[in-house]
């Protein structure tokens, strides 16, 4: 083996042991090397709880039901959309349950774990989910991407763009706010209507969540 | 500087340029092409067994800080480039092609293996994914083969 073959084996080695230490000590490292994918500052516990306690005064219904969370990182493939979130079993999050942010449901539980959980949010291409539009309550159903799209919407139904789209699901509470329906397209080829959901946040904004507990 | 050192830390640094470009591109819109397997796919033809356990380590380091899931994918994103390796090492060949096969037959095989609905359902997206990993992937195969030439 030569000197250059050694000095790549040993540093190799080391960058290997790198890989197995702790994520939290890698944390900030991480941080840097997904430049700007993942989130950054780890927000405290108390501001965390501060922003549920605000979430909680204007939407009384979620109080008690919720804990809240930084996201940690995001898939940064194509496959999906998930969010990986530093609270878990050992904090209560109910697996199947709903991820919200500042009162906007942006999501279900897809895993958990000790002390993460991982978020399939509406943007995953595999998302779904049953809803109701505006104050008809029009049922449609979520279909999620990159541009989320509601979908199987009756062409007899009256909706309007900017119309409230809230969740219907038997998973979630009754009535979690979504978005707002965009303009309906009434195609002549399909038996119903779709429309874009436009959401008043962007994926890249969700610093922290509050997932359901069990 | 040496020759190998030379192309194991150009490689290494194309490998953080495609981690740069995706999770950036993936921050601002929501979706990326796949630089990063691009990448993954490409640079294991310039690399010869000890630069290949240097590299493998960086890429498993820098996969594991970005993407701390578990499943099939991750599997294959660190199987991938040893599979380009072995492959490379049995069958020497060399064209100006390698990097197109290597790129399209990778890309292809990872999202059949892994979500084949995606074919199906996004397959718009799909070609243009390819076809944007594949002019990323020659782009950087050929900026590492005229490193190697001015090192002769």
């Amino acid at each position: 083996m030569t000197g250059k073959n050694t000095l790549l084996f040993i540093v190799a080695l080391l960058v290997a042991g790198l890989a197995f230490l702790n994520p939290s000590g890698l944390r900030k490292t991480g941080d840097f090397l997904t430049f700007g994918l993942s989130t950054g500052d780890k927000i405290s516990p108390e501001d965390l709880n501060s922003k549920l306690a605000v979430s909680c005064a204007t939407a009384p219904e979620i109080k008690g039901k919720f804990v809240a969370g930084n996201v940690f990182s995001r898939y940064p493939m194509n496959l999906k959309d998930q969010l990986l979130v530093d609270v878990g079993s050992a904090d209560g999050v109910k697996l199947g349950g709903a991820a919200i942010s500042d009162g906007m449901l942006v999501g279900k539980i897809a895993g958990v774990s000790a002390n993460t959980s991982i978020v399939q949010t509406v943007f995953d291409p595999n998302f779904s989910l049953a809803v109701r539009i505006g104050k008809a309550r029009e049922d449609a159903l979520l279909k999620g991407g990159v541009e989320p799209r509601l979908t199987l919407i009756s062409k007899a139904s009256s909706l309007a763009a900017g119309d409230a789209v809230y969740s219907a699901s038997k998973d979630f509470q009754y009535g979690l706010p979504i978005g707002i329906i965009g303009a309906v397209n009434p195609t002549t080829q399909n038996v119903f209507s779709e429309a874009v959901l436009t959401l008043s946040y962007s994926p890249a904004d969700l610093r922290y969540l509050f997932l359901e507990k069990q | 500087m040496p020759r190998g050192f030379k192309t194991v830390i150009f490689a290494t640094l194309l490998l953080l340029g495609s981690f740069f470009l995706e999770l950036k591109q993936k921050a601002a819109f929501g979706w990326s092409f796949d630089y990063i397997l691009a990448a993954l796919l490409v640079l294991p033809l310039f690399l010869d067994f000890f630069e290949f356990i240097f590299f493998g380590s960086v890429a498993f380091l820098l996969l594991k800080l970005v993407y701390p899931w578990s499943g099939p994918e991750v599997i294959l994103l660190i199987a991938l480039p040893v599979l380009v390796f072995i492959f490379k090492k049995i069958f020497p060949w060399q064209s100006w092609l390698e990097s197109f096969l290597a790129v399209l037959i990778g890309v292809t095989g990872f999202y059949a293996l892994v979500n084949p609905s995606l074919f199906f359902e996004n397959t718009g997206f799909l070609v243009t994914d390819l076809a944007v990993s594949m002019i990323f992937g020659w782009a950087i195969y050929h900026f590492l083969a005229s490193i190697g030439k001015r090192n002769k």
